[in-house]
């Protein structure tokens, strides 16, 4: 389990580190495919959060002052700064979630389980 | 789960993934693309770490001839040191793109009259006034006729190599922070945009619609009530061409009291206002009914030099303020360029124009302020088809357009949101206004040589040879050169092209276009500008005061409306009283608190709630009122709580004194006389202008109206700020300056800040809903045999809202501080810990 934690997590980096929008998204889909399993869809979730909490993270070892920059870009929108800080992990969980999550339905649906891994529950 | 259960979840769950997945990508509705926004390595975020100034980088530019230097200084100011002048316009247009890039674009696009195409439709009145006073034609046409191997149009071409080697250098995730929230991309800069600016430029400072002011006055007070308030010279005289006064010259006359309405202008009026009209109210589209684009012209500005002889320190003084629409990124970017042999100059920019319109070389420093002369123009045409014309009268016959556009207005997606026609007759642009066509002509549409001239003159080695190769070129928008030099001249010229009429010689009337023979005849001659080298009082300074004593010269220039006298009267009381001026002098002149207006105006306020108190007004407010602006030392220092009541009882005086010129159904007046007409007012207690039409059955005096707006303005302020016995209304507080976002995005602007200064000082930059601008560059050269430079902007070099850079000269400009400038001769004048980057360009 955990190594496919790391796995789909490693998987969230690359992919929105070169592939920007689409790069969540597109992780999620391998990670449904490759999972197969009923958590594959919070799998998918957490890790792409956790990919762009990552990424963000290096942001901020850059010099980026990301408080200060979340206010400034939430005034502009009427929004405290924390809500585009969530916003920004939300994002790619929604989109990796759901397409892992879908994925993995479908494909259970039509192939049977085979998961890659043994959860605690079905251990 | 059965396996239809398990396909609707998976149904649900892809549909959760692929729909955020599609608005993140694409945006929906309004919704911009948030997954492109919020990406941390590609959206905003990338803005946030950016090291937009890293220590050393390299970059190309196509037609580079040698390698140019460029080194920026702690300041983050960029030197750039090349060998040739073209060198040096490709890297100044690089440097300043990589500060600027999201600006350039946007105050191009505003001189265009394409901002739809960046912003959306919200910008179509804006663009709709931009193209229908023929600001893109004119640019356009300069620049097809522009030779591009002679000097200006190469220039451009440089300037436009260097803008877009810095933007093909970008990768999306590197678009300034603008563009990402816009969700475009930066477009290609081409010459003509420098020359869109350039117009642009114009609309801000030079355009005066004064004829359609006085007609409305004449169609609500009659014509010698409104020639006497807006066809008239100012009533107290400190012109920039020094007049051999020691003091003011007043003509504090009577004002004719305001009479029936001028039954030919208000004719005129209502043709203009006819249900066909596009605007909403009388002359909306010359006077600018939108606020956004009418406090952009609510600009001012000081300059002033000293001779050697008045000068402390034995050199001559100059000092620069221009004063314009605070922003953030700042209209300015600071520069040096130095080319061996043939140019050092540095000074400030506007980002996209390559040229230097206010700073200094190794032998003189300039400043400008606007002149606020009349160079437009309106001529009533007779078409020959009211509903498609071809042709207009002229001289007995039917004479076709000399051009007619289709004007078409695309938002970001190319979608059109509007067209237009503009017709062109000789003079100008045309446009149906209600019943009526009206042409104009303006000197900006007819001006183009203004890049040659700011570039001569930067090669010009002293200050007459500057203010000489300005006359040569520069028409508009007409500016009140200032230069000083390091031989200890001084000098002075109201420069740009002004037009002499036919008839009656002013331009505050709307003309009959049936006739060539109302067109303009001439033009003033260089000798006849206002100007003045080097005289005997010492100083010369000019703050958008009326240039030239109407006794001394009788030519029409302008109107008292579009002039102002208070910061003129500042300047001159505090030189006069300086026999020995030294450049801290000069930089606390700056921000100094006194006001003439203040000293003018307050002892009449307080006399007349005095007198009313004592014929029995017990109004506790008027009492506290009195009591609060009689301990005010006039002064608007930042800790003062007396100016903001002063503020808010002369606009309600103003709104009461005027209500004979408001509209009818409208609560202020439709056109508003300048300031110094109080003057005149103040000494005349029962000039009919007093009355109040309102209350019928009292006849108001000077007093009765100065004591109500006292009272009145106290009540408002009580509401708005509370009582000030225990929440003093400090100055810093309720008048704080607070530069904004171009695009006036809250999150990017600036926190407010408590300045000394305010309206009618030498620092005016308080923000307020209508109108936030303010001393947008100071600066203080000592014209030693090297000259010493110190100064200051509000903002920073950097147009990223998250870097360090952007806010960084901020608090140094509020608090009245300037900053010493770096004027290395070489690069290796400058120390390793002088730079703060390195940036080398070559081929």
């Amino acid at each position: 389990m955990i190594r496919a934690v790391i796995a789909a997590f490693v998987l969230q980096l690359v992919a929105q580190q070169y592939s920007g929008v689409w790069g969540a998204a597109v992780a999620g889909v391998i990670t449904g495919i490759v999972l197969r399993a009923g958590r594959a869809g919070r799998t998918a979730a957490l890790t792409a959060a956790a990919a762009a909490a990552f990424l963000l993270l290096l942001e901020v070892l850059q010099g980026a002052a990301l408080g200060t920059f979340a206010d400034m870009v939430g005034k502009n929108f009427a929004l405290p700064g924390w809500v585009v800080v969530v916003a920004t992990l939300m994002l790619p969980a929604l989109q990796a979630g759901g397409m892992a999550a879908g994925v993995s339905r479908v494909v259970r649906a039509f192939g049977g389980v085979k998961p890659t891994y043994k959860s605690p529950s079905v251990a | 789960m059965s396996k239809t259960t398990t396909l609707a979840f998976a149904a649900l769950s892809l549909a959760v993934g692929a729909g955020t997945t599609a608005v993140g990508a694409f945006g929906y509705g309004a919704l911009p693309p948030l997954g492109r926004l919020l990406s941390p390595t590609f959206g905003l975020w990338a803005n946030a770490s950016a090291e937009d100034l890293p220590a050393s980088a390299t970059a190309g530019i196509t037609g580079l001839i040698g390698t140019v230097d460029v080194r920026y200084d702690q300041r983050s100011v960029p030197h750039i040191f090349a060998t040739t002048d073209l060198d040096a316009m490709r890297a100044l247009g690089y440097v300043v793109a990589r500060d600027r890039l999201f600006q350039l674009e946007l105050q191009a696009r505003a001189g265009e009259g394409t901002l739809t195409e960046l912003v959306g439709a919200v910008a179509l009145p804006a663009d709709q006034e931009t193209r229908r006073l023929g600001m893109p034609r004119t640019a356009e046409r300069n620049w097809q006729q522009m030779d591009t191997t002679s000097q200006i149009g190469r220039v451009l071409l440089a300037y436009a190599a260097g803008v877009n080697a810095y933007r093909a250098s970008l990768s999306p995730a590197q678009y300034p922070v603008e563009y990402k929230l816009l969700n475009r991309a930066p477009r290609v800069w081409e010459p003509v945009h420098s020359l869109h600016l350039q117009n642009r430029m114009g609309y801000t400072l030079a355009h005066d619609p004064v004829e359609l002011e006085l007609l409305q006055a004449r169609a609500l007070v009659g014509d010698a009530a409104a020639r006497a308030l807006f066809d008239s010279d100012s009533p107290v005289q400190e012109p920039i061409q020094p007049a051999g006064n020691v003091s003011p010259r007043e003509m504090l006359t009577a004002l004719p009291a305001p009479g029936a309405p001028d039954t030919a202008a208000a004719r005129l009026v209502a043709s203009f206002t006819a249900p066909r009209a596009t605007g909403s109210t009388p002359l909306a589209w010359a006077r600018n009914a939108d606020p956004l684009v009418a406090q952009a012209r609510a600009f001012a500005s000081n300059n002033w030099a000293v001779s050697p002889a008045r000068s402390a320190t034995g050199h001559a003084l100059l000092a620069g303020d221009p004063h314009l629409e605070l922003t953030l990124p700042s209209i300015w970017y600071e520069v040096h360029l130095v080319v061996p042999g043939s140019l050092d100059v540095g000074g400030v920019v506007i980002p996209g124009l390559p040229g230097v319109p206010i700073g200094y070389s190794r032998q003189f420093a300039w400043s400008a302020t606007n002149t606020g002369a009349d160079v437009m123009d309106f001529w009533q045409e007779t078409v020959n088809n009211e509903t498609a014309p071809t042709a207009y009268e002229l001289d007995g016959a039917m004479v076709p357009f000399t051009d007619t556009r289709i004007e078409t207005y695309r938002d970001a997606k190319g979608a059109v949101v509007g067209t237009d026609t503009v017709y062109y007759t000789h003079r100008g642009p045309m446009r149906r206004q209600g019943k009526a066509w009206l042409s104009l002509r303006w000197t900006v549409l007819e001006a183009g040589l203004e890049l040659r001239a700011f570039y001569q003159a930067m090669h010009a080695t002293s200050a007459p040879a500057f203010l000489d190769s300005m006359a040569r070129y520069y028409q508009a928008p007409a500016q009140n050169f200032i230069v000083a030099d390091t031989a200890g001249v001084i000098a002075i010229r109201s420069t740009g092209r002004y037009p002499i009429r036919a008839d009656s010689g002013r331009g505050t009337t709307i003309r009959d276009g049936r006739t060539r023979a109302t067109d303009w005849v001439g033009n003033w001659t260089v000798a006849q500008y206002p100007q003045g080298k080097s005289p005997a009082q010492g100083y010369l300074a000019s703050a958008n005061q009326q240039p030239i004593d109407p006794a001394q010269q009788s030519l029409y220039l302008g109107v008292d409306p579009n002039f102002e006298i208070w910061r003129a009267l500042q300047i001159n009381r505090l030189l006069r009283a300086d026999s020995a001026v030294t450049p801290e002098a000069m930089r606390r002149f700056h921000t100094d608190p006194g006001s003439v207006r203040a000293d003018r105006l307050v002892p009449p306020v307080l006399a007349a709630a005095q007198a009313r108190r004592a014929q029995g007004d017990t109004s506790t407010s008027l009492a506290n009122a009195q009591a609060l602006l009689a301990q005010w030392d006039r002064r608007y220092t930042r800790d003062n709580t007396g100016a903001r009541l002063f503020e808010t009882a002369v606009a309600t005086t103003i709104r009461l004194l005027y209500d004979e010129l408001t509209v009818s159904g409208r609560s202020a007046p439709s056109v508003t006389p300048s300031e110094s007409r109080l003057l005149q007012l103040v000494v005349d207690s029962a000039n009919a202008w007093w009355d109040v039409r309102a209350t019928a059955d009292v006849r108001e005096d000077r007093d009765a109206l100065l004591a109500q707006a006292l009272r009145m303005a106290y009540d408002t302020l009580v509401v708005e700020y509370g009582d000030p016995a225990t929440s003093p209304w400090t100055w810093g507080r309720v008048a704080p300056a607070r530069p904004s976002h171009l695009l006036r995005l809250a999150g990017f602007g600036a926190s407010p800040l408590p300045i000394d200064g305010g309206r009618g000082t030498l620092n005016p930059s308080v923000s307020s809903r209508r109108a936030n601008f303010g001393a947008s560059w100071r600066m203080v050269v000592e014209l030693g045999a090297d000259p010493t430079i110190r100064a200051v902007y509000p903002g920073g070099q950097s147009g990223n809202p998250a870097s360090p850079r952007y806010l960084d000269r901020y608090a140094m400009w509020a608090n009245g501080q300037l900053d010493s400038v770096r004027t290395p001769r070489s690069a290796i004048d400058l120390t390793p810990a002088d730079i703060r980057a390195t940036l080398t360009l070559s081929r």
